[in-house]
């Protein structure tokens, strides 16, 4: 078959020690692509309902899609599939650096880990060799280090690894995947539940490669956008500043969280943790993924003060709102200590950084005291506090062990009343944009498959002017700030088209920034597989995918009654851009609920199934 | 002639070029666009537009004493 696909999935049951091929049939791949979108139908097909996280049944589905094997721009992606400890629902989580194209030129498209060890493994993916390997030696190694170590003692400085730190080992549940001490499948726990299995690492390196369908057309295709855009990303200054380049924008807008929530506005703090500030203090330089024109992620070289110097990889915008101005913190030096602390020990920094906000608010209200934290004082806009409790959440250790099963988890152990505080959507911690702000969130987030998350919609940043599908109708103009008119249809339509993303796999970047088009990617897309979609087959793909992941959440018991947002979200701001403004939430979720073709509680009706060819 | 204060942050800040933002003369009847080009800004990039506050767009006409944030677009969310 010349469709960019080997059609071969590896699953290895880590309880019995077994490896074996499997065949993919092609009509699985057509409805749903690869990545994300295979790895949830998997999902739902093989487990019978709802699984206990840790529970040796649950699955690691490490996913590839058309777009890795051939040189693509922003096809050094994969996506990750599995139940969440924190939200005990479907999760999806992705990355980039190298690992994604590894593992197709291994001669897969996908890997399914099921069962668990019974001591600590890794496994080593070279082409058609597969072994599991005892990881003991390396368990307690930060995952940075194991990278190292894994190559050295391979002998193979080549080999992609994606690999879990000492908070993955010890089910810390934000524990995050990270892969080549460069890029970080963060948020959802899947790093716990490697950890669960007794899985330290995967380590891969192939070097097959994929046959595709107009291998010519292809080829210019892929040369012509990485010029393109290349071009675009150094006109708009997302290659030289990278996602630090949001922040002032962000805070401007109403957008950022400050003081957990709580707060309106803070534009000297936006300013110093920003970029161009950020791009002059630490001398931030792109750190591109395999093939990548824009280097979004930074490399960063700090020497003074001595503290905090290091040369190594730089907070995004995420972490500078969830550990900068969601703590009143305005130093970017001390915001990537705590950021590399994160990243070693293997917790996402969205949630972390949430954790110590909510920490900080217990803190200030006196539900929790300097006799609890063992004398650390956990204070608003204090950096020690910061780089305290991230390295005792990640370790598990003294009082970030009570962060242990997430923030809601912490909550109820705190104080009768802590859980209202907490500003989360199905146990997912609200990322660093506002749905006060960006009111097509507020349906992104209540309905988000896997939680709370921005960038399984990327609706605020249409919102926000940079990202634009004219070919959904969605371009200036289409949504104006806190008017409802086209929010849900926007929050819909991102959602399906991020889910595609996610599924191809194709680093949003390049359309959210790069300038791809929906088109540009239709056309590589039918050069790769020989398919022939249309958009609206790409985007009913897309809709399929979600909806897939919506019946998982659904059978894992989160339905209508759980769209919901926390009561932070419906606090107006007194001053700046969203003063006084209220989420029309009952409205926006009505539009939503119509536009899906769900019925009240929340359901796909059966005509909507019908029409996504999802019947069972 | 008229007298406004410009805000220009991020990858917008080189555009300032040492000019004082807070008192920047237009002609009377001037829009948000004279504005964007009076500093030579990319006007493809000028997206979003907040004047004293509330989103506007470029065809805005412009008041004594207005204060205009001219927004970066914003990409990267992730």
């Amino acid at each position: 078959m010349k469709n960019g696909y080997w059609q071969k999935m590896l699953r290895v049951d880590l309880t019995n020690r077994k490896t074996s091929v499997e065949d993919i049939p092609e009509k699985d791949l057509k409805r749903f692509i690869g990545g994300a979108g295979l790895g949830a139908e998997i999902l739902h097909r093989e487990l019978p309902g709802r699984i206990a996280p840790y529970d040796p049944n649950n699955l690691l589905i490490f996913g590839t899609g058309p777009f890795q094997g051939p040189p693509v721009a922003g096809g050094a992606k994969f996506s990750i599939v599995g139940v969440s400890p924190l939200t005990g629902t479907f999760a999806d989580t992705a990355a980039g650096a190298d690992w994604g194209p590894s593992l197709k030129d291994a001669g897969y498209d996908f890997l399914i880990v099921e069962g668990a060890s019974e001591e600590p493994v890794y496994l080593l993916l070279v082409d058609d060799h597969v072994e599991i390997r005892s990881a003991s030696h390396l368990w307690g190694v930060n995952s940075f280090d194991v990278v190292d170590a894994i190559r050295e003692e391979t002998g193979d400085k080549r080999l992609s690894i994606s690999s879990i730190g000492p908070a993955g080992e010890r089910r810390v549940a934000i524990a995050c995947i990270a892969v080549d001490k460069h890029s970080f499948a963060g948020r959802c726990g899947l790093g716990a539940v490697m950890g669960s299995k007794n899985l330290k690492a995967i380590a891969v390196r192939g070097t097959q490669k994929i046959v595709l369908n107009e291998a010519k057309k292809a080829g210019e295709l892929i040369k012509r956008y990485r010029q393109e855009i290349l071009e675009t990303v150094k006109a708009n200054g997302f290659r030289e500043h990278g996602t630090p380049g949001l922040c002032e924008t962000a805070e401007g807008l109403g957008d950022m969280p400050i003081k957990y929530w709580a707060g309106d506005v803070w534009p000297e703090g936006a300013k110093k943790l920003g970029a161009p500030h950020y791009t002059e203090v630490l001398n931030a330089r792109p750190l591109p993924c395999k093939y990548c024109p824009v280097g979004c992620h930074r490399a960063i070289s700090i020497t003074e003060p001595l503290e905090y110097a290091q040369k190594g990889i730089g907070p995004e915008y995420e972490t500078l709102g969830m550990m900068g101005t969601n703590l009143l913190i305005d130093d970017p030096k001390a915001i990537a200590r705590a950021n590399e602390i994160a990243n070693k020990l293997g917790v996402d920094s969205i949630s972390v950084g949430a954790m110590v906000g909510f920490a900080m608010e217990c803190y200030e209200r006196g539900w929790v005291t300097s006799k609890d934290t063992g004398g650390l004082e956990i204070k608003w806009g204090d950096p020690r506090a910061l780089i305290g409790l991230v390295d005792q959440i990640g370790k598990k250790e003294g009082f970030g062990a009570i962060f242990a099963d997430g923030t809601l988890g912490a909550a109820k152990k705190i104080h009768p009343e802590a859980v209202k505080i907490v500003v989360h959507c199905k146990g997912l911690d609200i990322p660093a944009h506002d749905a006060r702000a960006c009111i097509s969130l507020a349906p992104t987030y209540a309905t988000g498959s896997r939680g709370a998350c921005h960038f399984r919609g990327g609706c605020e940043d249409v919102e926000m002017g940079g990202l634009y599908i004219p070919e959904l109708g969605i371009s200036k103009g289409t949504v104006k700030f806190f008017e409802k008119e086209n929010q849900s249809m926007l929050a819909a339509k991102c959602q399906d088209f991020f889910a595609l993303l996610n599924s191809l796999v194709l680093c949003a970047f390049m359309v959210d920034g790069g300038g791809m088009s929906l088109t540009g990617v239709k056309e590589l897309f039918n050069a790769i597989t020989g398919w022939d979609y249309t958009i609206d087959d790409l985007m009913q793909a897309g809709e399929r995918i979600f909806t897939v992941q919506r019946m998982i959440n659904i059978r894992d018991g989160y339905g209508g009654e759980t769209d919901v947002l926390p009561s932070k979200m419906f606090e107006p701001a007194k001053e700046g851009f969203r003063a006084e403004k209220i989420i029309p939430f009952e409205e926006l979720m009505e539009d939503y609920y119509l536009l899906r073709g769900w019925n009240e509680k929340g359901e796909p009706k059966s005509e909507t199934l019908a029409r996504l060819d999802l019947v069972r | 002639m008229i007298e406004v204060s410009v805000k220009l942050v991020s990858i917008f800040a080189k555009y300032q070029r040492g000019r004082d933002t807070s008192k920047v003369t237009l002609k009377e009847g001037a829009t948000v666009l004279d504005l964007v080009r009076e500093f030579g800004l990319p006007e493809d990039h000028v997206r979003i537009i907040a004047v004293n506050g509330k989103q506007e767009s470029l065809d805005k006409v412009l008041t004594q004493g207005d204060s205009v944030f001219l927004f970066p677009p914003a990409f990267g969310g992730g």
